[in-house]
């Protein structure tokens, strides 16, 4: 009684958020969910037209496809450099900005610029930096070295990293500001009279008290990785250096010729491992979390 | 008491749970174990869709061969539809003249684009503008790539428009369409090219496509002024020349000939056609591999390399003082068939991969029959009625090759614009007649394939590519092209 008295008031308190939530529900299972539950039923036929049952073949095959396995592979190479990377220097400039006070809006707003640019301007932008007679190229002529064909080569992924980091640094920079100011600042007073120096403190204080912010700004960074396939699509096309070959230039391209079947499988492998990282995730979080309460 | 309750809903959940999970893995053990089946299966020859698609119909014949698809004429009554992208006067012509003969059949012509493409400007002028967002050739394809996926698609669709025709087809998109002709008698090589219906079947000797029209272009042409002063030609004996044959024997001419101002043709052109020809060539669908001629393109290359350096005329060179030895020109057949019988040119049919003579698909008007249409015989009728000389011989029937009758209709047609005698057309007849005899193979070429081999030999011809690097990278996207 005592426990279903409880579910009744928890209902009760909810009702306005679950009505107000309820039209972006609605909206999200409409668009989303519900197609991709439906269209699961082509990863198990043979293809869109000949609508034959083969089990879970087009997961195998998938394993077997070298552009597949590419694309997984640069996905994850971006992801390794270009996530760790961004996150220090916004760590790192955070810091600086916390330090510079009211300029340091300023300096946060100049940061935020490249968030709001079309993804198209931003790869007509850089395309200019790193063409082959771009201002990159130009620079390293005018020293003497001859600089490298940077969409058509292995160096593809470094410019990449590069968009990448430009265009999210303010976003994680303002997610460090706020996580940074919600440190009391008795922490610091007390390692102050406990004698410690400055790297003890950012090592026992500031990161073990940003630690909750660290997660939420890993998972942040982790979906926009996924979104550079607008820019690499703006500069490449479909058919980019195998080195900026992305997961998604597969399933974009599996959509565009029909082959569903790898399509779907795909973004189910996809979905799982995104779902297995984000909700590891959490629950690293939930474990840190607590321990920081304790 | 209550407590214990609570206890027991929570431990109740949970099992529910464990439960949930173990009928999960016994369903992935099911898929699991279907699946190795399928793999079990591998080990024979893997049945491309295709073929399992087109195994259950007709019926058996008459000799009791089991399998064996057969077709009969059906009853002229029903409906059938079929899409066009454009250009479509003759196709409604030609529905009408069907219906006329069947007048219990219906059939439904779907134009995407019925606009034109000559635009007037602001002084009144006529001009040839881009066709507005929404009706290319881009979102024509999207639509029927939509209408193919839902089951709506027209029973019998143009392939000719840029399709990834090698894709759908592996898909079992198209009927095949052997059975169907083999069926027909009233299709043969008194009335009909077959070799051009053997030029688009199948490396296992299917046929999806019915082609309506064709042409003989490309041709290999020689200036007869140069080949008169040198005393250097082709042969008369020789009918169809390689692009490395007819290079050799150009540059022979270029250095025996001391009166004439003489260059080659601009050679990207002439190159970058060939090199998306051995593209198209080197695509394998059923294997899903690519099986590209390296040391082929390696020769085409090699062949751009040696032209670069032959490709400007001299300073001051006056326009008519200037010859080449040889060209692939861009005029009809019928225009280069004058010029030959003028004694301009000596005439000579393009040969490809040291065999095959090609037929250029844009020229083409080609058919196919939606697998899944409830009308393949209908439809079939139809096509056949398209390919008679009745329509054929049509003035507005878009180029034509296919029908005999037909072809030299149009020849004739086309000889008389240029004021040509009967004597003169006869022989423009037997001109064209003999270069369409030769075609003995054809390739699709989807849009797709023509814009990667375009880009990666744009890339060499700017010298951004080595030979072995601009190859490296065709073969890469080639694969990259059949794997997604």
């Amino acid at each position: 009684m005592l426990y279903k008295k409880k579910d009744k008031n928890k209902i009760k308190t909810n009702i306005f958020p679950i009505i107000a939530l309820f039209s972006s529900i609605v909206g999200f299972a409409f668009f989303y969910l519900i197609p991709f539950v439906v269209s699961l039923v082509y990863a198990f036929t043979k293809n869109p037209i000949q609508f034959k049952f083969v089990g879970f073949r087009n997961f195998i095959d998938l394993f077997h496809n070298k552009f597949f396995i590419l694309g997984l592979k640069n996905t994850f190479i971006f992801m390794v450099f270009a996530i760790p990377i961004s996150m220090i220097t916004s760590l790192l400039l955070s810091m600086a900005i916390k330090k510079l006070g009211r300029l340091g809006n300023i300096f946060t707003i100049i940061f935020l610029i490249p968030l709001i640019l079309p993804s198209a301007s931003i790869a007509r932008f850089w395309m200019q930096i790193f063409d082959n007679n771009g201002a990159i190229n130009s620079i390293l002529k005018y020293i003497g070295i001859e600089g490298p064909m940077w969409f058509s080569s292995k160096y593809a992924m470094v410019v990449l990293v590069i968009i990448y980091i430009w265009k999210n640094i303010g976003y994680n920079t303002v997610l460090f500001l706020a996580g940074l100011y919600g440190i009391p600042k008795e922490y610091y007073n007390c390692a102050d009279v406990f004698g410690a120096n400055n790297r003890q403190k950012f090592y026992h204080v500031t990161m073990v008290y940003l630690t909750p912010s660290f997660f939420l700004i890993f998972i942040m960074s982790f979906v926009n990785s996924f979104k550079i396939f607008r820019e690499v699509y703006f500069i490449q096309g479909s058919h980019p250096h195998e080195s900026i070959y992305l997961l998604q230039h597969f399933v974009n391209s599996t959509l565009l010729s029909l082959h569903y079947h790898k399509l779907v499988s795909a973004v189910y492998i996809l979905t799982i491992i995104i779902v297995a990282i984000v909700i590891r995730t959490f629950t690293l979080e939930n474990y840190y979390a607590k321990n920081l309460m304790d | 008491m209550k407590a214990r309750k609570e206890v027991y809903y929570i431990m109740k959940r949970k099992l529910r749970l464990r439960e949930s999970y173990l009928y999960l893995i016994i369903i992935i053990m099911i898929f699991s174990m279907t699946a190795c089946k399928s793999k079990n299966n591998r080990g024979e020859k893997d049945k491309s869709p295709v073929e399992e698609n087109s195994g259950d119909l007709g019926a058996v014949d008459e000799s009791g061969e089991k399998g064996k698809k057969v077709y009969i004429k059906p009853e002229m009554k029903g409906e059938i539809s079929i899409n066009v992208y454009d250009n479509a006067e003759w196709l409604e012509t030609a529905a009408k003249l069907f219906t006329d003969k069947y007048p219990e059949m219906k059939v439904n012509v779907h134009v995407f684009y019925n606009g034109t493409d000559i635009n007037i400007s602001e002084n009144g002028s006529e001009y040839s503008g881009s066709r507005p967002a929404g009706e290319t050739r881009e979102d024509y394809i999207a639509q029927l790539n939509n209408q193919l996926l839902s089951g709506n698609a027209d029973d019998i669709i143009l392939t000719s428009t840029g399709l990834a025709l090698g894709k759908l087809i592996h898909m079992g998109v198209f009927e095949d369409l052997s059975h169907y002709l083999e069926g027909s008698e009233e299709i043969n090589s008194d009335h009909y090219y077959m070799n051009i219906f053997d030029a688009y079947r199948t490396k296992k000797g299917k046929l999806y496509q019915m082609p309506l029209a064709a042409t003989a272009i490309p041709l290999i042409t020689f200036d007869k002024t140069l080949i008169n002063e040198t005393g250097i030609g082709p042969g008369e004996e020789i009918k169809s020349l390689s692009l490395r044959e007819a290079l050799n024997l150009g540059k022979d001419i270029y250095h025996a000939s001391e009166s004439m101002t003489i260059y080659f043709e601009d050679p990207r052109s002439l190159i970058g056609n060939y090199f998306t020809k051995i593209a198209v060539a080197g695509i394998d669908y059923e294997a899903n591999k690519v099986v590209v001629n390296k040391e082929e393109l390696l020769e085409l290359l090699s062949i751009y390399d040696e032209l670069k350096d032959y490709d400007a005329p001299p300073m001051g060179a006056a326009y008519d003082e200037v010859h080449v030895p040889f060209k692939i020109p861009y005029q009809s057949d019928v225009e280069i068939a004058i010029r030959e019988l003028e004694g301009e040119i000596k005439t000579l049919q393009y040969k490809h991969d040291g065999e095959e003579v090609y037929l250029s698909p844009y020229y083409s008007v080609d058919f196919g029959i939606n697998s899944k249409s409830k009308n393949k015989e209908l439809s079939w009728e139809f096509l056949k009625f398209l390919a008679s000389e009745e329509i054929q011989t049509l003035p507005s029937f878009p180029n034509a090759g296919i029908n005999k009758k037909g072809l030299e209709a149009r020849v004739r047609g086309k000889a008389s614009e240029y004021n040509q005698n009967e004597d003169k057309i006869k022989q423009i007849i037997g001109l064209v007649d003999g270069w369409t005899s030769q075609i003995t193979a054809y390739k699709d070429e989807d849009t797709d394939i023509i814009q990667i081999s375009e880009s990666v030999f744009n890339d060499f011809a700017e010298g951004n590519l080595t030979s072995q690097e601009a190859i490296d990278k065709l073969i890469h996207l080639l694969e990259q092209y059949i794997s997604e």
